[in-house]
């Protein structure tokens, strides 16, 4: 009887790493290469700024890792939690709150210096990850208040 | 097994998180669409040098003309271009247009005319001097604020230098002809010319005197010149001196004693001429 059930977990944790695998192949392309790319593309990208990426993807990833790992356990929902707020914090910090400043070279113009504001988009990005933190809320809750409770026959001796 | 039905709550925050997801991507491949045409457009204004705007300067107004800016993208623009005239430190002007929308596809042309006033410069000594003698650069600095309605707000900031030629460029005296008076004094003619290469149309009153020689703390004075130089103009004027017959010599350098004299602000120097 004890055989089946460790096989049947180990499965269950198989599965769950080839899922946290993935999480981690799309966080790395979400969360370190595309603003790699973009930041050095755009001549924005210091050695602080990539540090800092590098650390939000570190703490992102094993958020990921260990929140996949434990689904069910209450270590599970607080790295989902931590998780939400790290990545809304990751996009804020990074974007520096949705403003940047380009500089751009012109021969008619001199140096010029542009400067983008896109709070709007921030605020939607940083939305996503914060539902998903409520939904995750949610659904511990819910499904804690559901729990069936177990009748044990007591034997008297 | 039958599988646990979510609870409602947690459905309709699933809807809410694909649905801002959905609405995310959509937004941000319109806007970087609508980014890399319209970028794509103005570098070649600015870098390539192919706008059709041009700058132009006179004593009163710097006017940026001609700038054609159509929009490429799918969100309308909101476009408010100003501009500040500098001469070193000095301000001379500032203007901005007012808040220009362009829909997608469109096409306008943008003007923006600054009013230049130079009284400030007039009463600095050192940049009268400056803008009197030498060749000098005003700085045009420029900030285009641009909306992309609702979602990006661009700020683009430059600054664009402005040559200023001399307002008495090649000023020169020389000494015209000397006419007999009468048995004791002469008429000496001074020539004066420049040719006026900033855009600033020059209008003053010049006061010369030549010390004597010979006398200590004796001075001839001219007759006042008024001066009035439009850009690129070549002024000539003439002072007449009467002086004593004996005060000049034939091959000896003189120098004159000059005060120009612009909007109640006055600037002193001395020159010199051969006889």
């Amino acid at each position: 009887m004890e055989a089946p059930k460790k096989r049947g977990k180990a499965l269950v944790y198989f599965g769950r790493a080839i899922q946290a695998a993935v999480f981690v192949a799309i966080n790395y392309a979400i969360f370190f290469a595309t603003p790699i790319l973009l930041f050095s593309t755009s001549g924005l990208l210091t050695l602080e700024l990539e540090t800092a990426i590098s650390n939000y993807f570190l703490v992102i990833v094993s958020l990921t890792v260990l929140h996949i790992l434990s689904k069910e356990h209450i270590i599970g929902i607080a790295s989902s939690v931590g998780l939400a707020i790290v990545q809304a914090l990751y996009i804020y910090v990074i974007t520096e709150g949705g403003e940047l400043t380009f500089p751009y070279s012109s021969p008619t113009y001199g140096d010029l210096m542009l400067t983008l504001k896109f709070e709007p988009i921030i605020y939607l990005m940083m939305a996503i990850p914060l539902i998903n933190m409520v939904k995750q809320i949610s659904d511990y809750v819910g499904r804690s208040s559901a729990q069936p409770i177990e009748m044990v026959e007591v034997v008297e001796g | 097994m039958a599988g646990v039905e979510q609870p409602l709550t947690s459905k309709g925050f699933r809807f809410l998180s694909i649905g801002l997801t959905i609405t995310l991507l959509l937004t941000i491949l319109t806007l970087a669409y609508s980014a890399y045409e319209n970028f794509a457009y103005i570098s070649k204004y600015l870098y390539l040098d192919e706008s059709p705007a041009q700058l132009s300067i006179n004593g009163t107004h710097l006017t940026f003309s001609n700038l054609t800016v159509a929009n490429r993208g799918v969100y309308p623009w909101s476009i408010v271009l100003a501009g500040e005239v500098l001469l070193q430190e000095v301000k001379l002007g500032s203007a901005s247009t007012s808040e220009i929308i362009i829909s997608p596809n469109e096409l306008k042309r943008i003007d923006l005319t600054l009013p230049l006033d130079f009284t400030q410069v007039y009463r600095d000594y050192n940049l009268l001097k400056m803008i009197l003698f030498n060749n000098t650069f005003a700085s045009l600095k420029f900030v285009a604020n641009v909306k992309l309605q609702p979602f990006i707000a661009a700020s683009l900031k430059g600054t664009r230098v402005i040559k200023i030629g001399a307002v008495l460029d090649g000023l020169t005296f020389r000494l015209r002809n000397i006419k007999p008076l009468n048995e004791t004094h002469v008429k000496a003619e001074i020539e004066m010319d420049f040719t006026n290469t900033s855009p600033i149309a020059i209008n003053g009153l010049l006061y010369a005197s030549l010390p004597s020689a010979k006398e200590r703390n004796l001075r001839y004075a001219a007759s006042r010149l008024e001066v009035f130089a439009q850009p690129s103009q070549h002024y000539v004027g003439h002072f007449i001196f009467t002086l004593p017959q004996d005060e000049l010599r034939i091959g000896a350098w003189y120098g004159l004693e000059l005060k120009f004299d612009i909007f109640d602000n006055i600037y002193e120097w001395r020159a010199a001429f051969k006889v």
